[in-house]
């Protein structure tokens, strides 16, 4: 079967297959934040989708936690057509020790059998006795060009909060990190009974110009509802108050990348980083192709990351746009980057798929290091493909593998000089006008004969006069409207000139000539109307 | 009349040439056959400034550029002949491939769906179309005075033609002129360095953003060597002239 039908039926399975992948059982554990203080309580929740629930979830016991289920909900969503149902357990958790503390994945039973959510990390300070305030700001204050920093803010009010604002500092010097968007949150907490709502906000940021920067303070708004005063009767209306918090003005010192150790292969990844690759099978027919996923993962940015080429004439390489991912977690930047590639042999036997190195800056090292997968090796089988692969080049095979070894398509070999004349606008201006031109002058050339508009007038004013009966009124009128038409003087009208006067009024206007003529010496009445109304005919014709 | 306007055609006609092959074509044909890519290139240039190119001839130089490791200048050859020949899949395959080595990955503007036909009509021959529009419009015009001046009454169904006519006609006028002049109004560029700074003024200021080879970008000013250049997303910052191949299909 040839490669192009295989790629086809490839993607029409996956087309088929991709609504059930959308319906895959999801067992997710999520909380409401990942940083504590010593007694405080705070909500965690596991979400079932997909999937009917036949127990309550197991609760796992943690050193130094309290778990405590406070209820569940069920919700259903319609995906791709089927409904999806969602059964999601709320827990309260409160904490008794201080310290990084790991909460297990929750054991789920369901109808289809047993999951297991993931885990969570949460780090459990001593309390810092106040019960409101901001907290904001870069979480480094020494950075290298081309780092990924989190810019976090947290709010803390015991008031009862009605609208929050936040008016971010001037970070000159950093931009947006481009895969992971501003994040914000609004949670509650229990604090020895008290009820303490939390605005979180993380905002990922490159740092992109070295030097010292000043980090100008962040601004949080809040209106809280204000207390009324007893004894007075109550408004209708919501007292409100706007409090302004600021947070502390910083400093931050951004040093650029050391020319040292830095090879012409730097990718321009500055983070920590560590990389897992794997290929999609071990043997392969020749002129069928493997797949090498290659999951990069880390603490900087991967905006614009792409893979490093391999170049080597036993195969021929093809990369997908990479799918990108990340977020911040405990305050912490995080992405990862799947990129696949698409690796063709060219020569039966074993392939050895060399590693990839990926130069980065280490800003933990201080220094440029590298990440690298290991080496693969496949088996390459002589295959039905080996004739096809040989005599690409005509017909409808994918001819831009073949003829070029790359994946652009082959030289046009029957490019020729164009026409000059296509390629003008001038040539295309005359054909338009020229018809045009045509009527122009033709109008023009009417002007020049006498036949303006003001002279059908004239015409029309004598055949008014010529209606008193004046024979010499309507010979003069007659003459008038014959030469209009013909283009002449009135006077130099002819009786052989009446020839060309168009067909339906030649004969009557030599008929009425010759009367006219005729009537000098009586019996005008007679061709007096004729002559009018012929003269008034030939004038409508303009 | 009448003589001075087949006289004018038949100018017209004469002047018109015949797609012709040239020698130099098929040598630079050959050194890329055999892979002399940067020959191929020097040789395909030399043809199109020497009057008169196509969309193949700049789809084979950017082929040969690209293939010789010139991936700005590549697409930008490659987004002339797509200028001139807009139906040429191969030409559309290739540049879509090329986007995908770029490192900035931005997206290019697609043609405004209300103005559907310029993915498929070149704009000189949107211009040739409106003048066939017109002239028709002309001539059915000068058959229907005629006619009116021999008597006849002017059917009013004539008039729906008239219109179906010289409107599509005005609107390709439009269009194609627009494109055209554009190309010196607004005209587009490609990186062709390896990376440039994109500051916020000429000869200095804050680096706003980094483009890289292949990046696909528009020009609004051009001024001592700098180019003011927009890109969606990312805003708008001046370049070195330099750093930047301005496409021109006319030119």
């Amino acid at each position: 079967m040839r490669l192009y039908f295989k790629v086809l039926l490839l993607l029409l399975v996956s087309a088929l297959f991709t609504p059930k992948l959308c319906l895959a059982v999801e067992v997710q554990l999520t909380s409401d934040t990942q940083r504590l203080q010593l007694g405080e309580a705070m909500g965690i929740y596991l979400s079932v989708v997909g999937e009917t629930v036949e127990s309550q979830p197991v609760i796992p016991e943690v050193d130094g936690l309290t778990i405590q289920l406070s209820g569940h909900r069920n919700s259903s969503v319609n995906l791709n057509g089927r409904r999806s149902r969602t059964v999601t357990f709320t827990y309260l958790v409160r904490t008794s020790i201080t310290g990084s503390i790991t909460i297990p994945g929750f054991t789920v039973a369901t109808s289809n059998g047993q999951y297991v959510s993931n885990e969570i990390t949460i780090d459990v300070a001593e309390p810092d006795g106040e019960s409101s305030g901001l907290q904001a700001g870069l979480d480094s204050e020494e950075l290298w060009e081309g780092q990924t920093v989190v810019y976090g803010v947290r709010f803390e009010t015991l008031e009862r909060v009605l609208q929050w604002g936040w008016t971010p500092p001037d970070l000159i010097g950093f931009a947006p990190e481009q895969i992971v968007p501003e994040f914000n949150r609004e949670f509650e907490l229990d604090r020895n009974g008290e009820r303490v709502k939390v605005l979180e906000i993380s905002t990922p940021l490159v740092a992109i110009r070295s030097g010292a920067r000043d980090v100008s303070p962040g601004v949080v708004t809040v209106e809280v509802s204000a207390e009324q005063k007893r004894g007075r009767r109550r408004s209708m209306f919501t007292q409100t108050r706007r409090d302004v918090y600021p947070s502390e003005p910083s400093t931050v010192s951004v040093y650029p990348l050391p020319e040292e150790g830095r090879s012409q292969n730097f990718s321009g990844l500055v983070g920590e980083f560590w990389i897992e690759a794997s290929l999609s099978q071990a043997s392969v027919s020749l002129g069928e192709s493997v797949t090498l996923s290659v999951r990069i993962t880390g603490n900087g940015t991967l905006a614009g990351f792409v893979l490093p080429e391999v170049s080597d004439e036993l195969f021929q390489t093809y990369d997908q746009a990479g799918q990108l991912f990340g977020g911040v977690q405990g305050g912490d930047f995080q992405t990862t980057g799947v990129f696949q590639r698409a690796i063709v042999p060219s020569a039966a036997g074993e392939l050895i798929i060399p590693q990839l190195v990926i130069q980065v800056f280490s800003p933990e090292a201080g220094e440029f290091v590298d990440v690298s997968t290991g080496e693969f090796s496949l088996m390459v089988l002589p295959g039905e493909q080996v004739e096809q692969v040989q005599g690409f080049g005509d017909g409808d095979s994918p001819s831009g593998v073949a003829i070029q070894g790359e994946d652009i398509l082959p030289i046009h070999t029957e490019a020729a000089l164009g026409s000059s004349f296509v390629l003008r606008v001038k040539p295309a201006v005359v054909l338009a006008l020229t018809p045009w031109l045509f009527v122009v002058l033709s109008v023009l050339s009417s002007k020049l004969g006498g036949r303006t508009p003001s002279k059908k007038v004239a015409v029309k004013a004598m055949i008014k006069v010529a209606k008193s009966g004046d024979m010499m009124a309507v010979e003069a009128a007659f003459r008038a409207a014959v030469a209009f038409e013909l283009g002449c003087t009135p006077s130099a009208l002819t009786l052989e000139m009446l020839d060309s006067l168009p067909v339906p009024f030649r004969d009557r206007a030599v008929q009425i000539y010759s009367e006219i003529t005729g009537a000098r010496y009586g019996g005008e009445g007679a061709i007096t109307a004729d002559a009018l109304q012929l003269a008034s005919d030939l004038l409508e014709l303009r | 009349m009448i003589t001075l306007f087949f006289a004018l055609l038949l100018n017209v006609a004469v002047a018109t040439p015949e797609t012709v092959s040239s020698p130099s074509i098929d040598s630079a044909n050959a050194e890329f056959l055999n892979g002399n890519y940067e020959d191929a290139a020097q040789q395909y240039l030399e043809v199109i400034e020497s009057g008169n190119p196509t969309g193949d001839l700049y789809y084979n130089m950017g082929n040969s550029l690209y293939k010789d490791g010139r991936l700005g200048e590549a697409i930008a050859s490659w987004r002339t002949a797509q200028w001139l020949s807009p139906r040429d899949g191969d030409i559309a395959a290739n540049l879509e491939m090329a986007r995908l080595d770029t490192r900035d990955r931005l997206s290019v503007r697609s043609h405004n769906a209300a103005l559907f036909w310029r993915s498929s009509v070149s704009p000189y021959e949107q211009i040739w179309l409106s003048a066939c529009g017109i002239s028709l419009l002309g001539f059915g015009f000068i058959l229907l005075s005629r006619r009116r001046r021999l008597g006849y009454e002017l059917p009013f169904s004539q008039v729906l033609p008239t219109v179906a006519v010289g409107v599509p006609s005005l609107i390709l006028l439009l269009s194609g002129a627009s494109q055209i002049l554009s190309l010196d109004s607004k005209p587009h560029g490609v990186v062709i360095v390896n990376e440039v700074s994109v500051n916020s003024s000429g000869a200095g200021g804050v680096i706003l953003y980094e483009l890289h080879e292949g990046a696909e970008i528009e020009i609004s000013e051009n001024a001592n060597g700098y180019l003011l250049v927009n890109v969606a997303g990312l805003g708008s910052g001046w370049v070195p002239e330099s750093s930047v191949f301005i496409i021109d299909p006319t030119g």
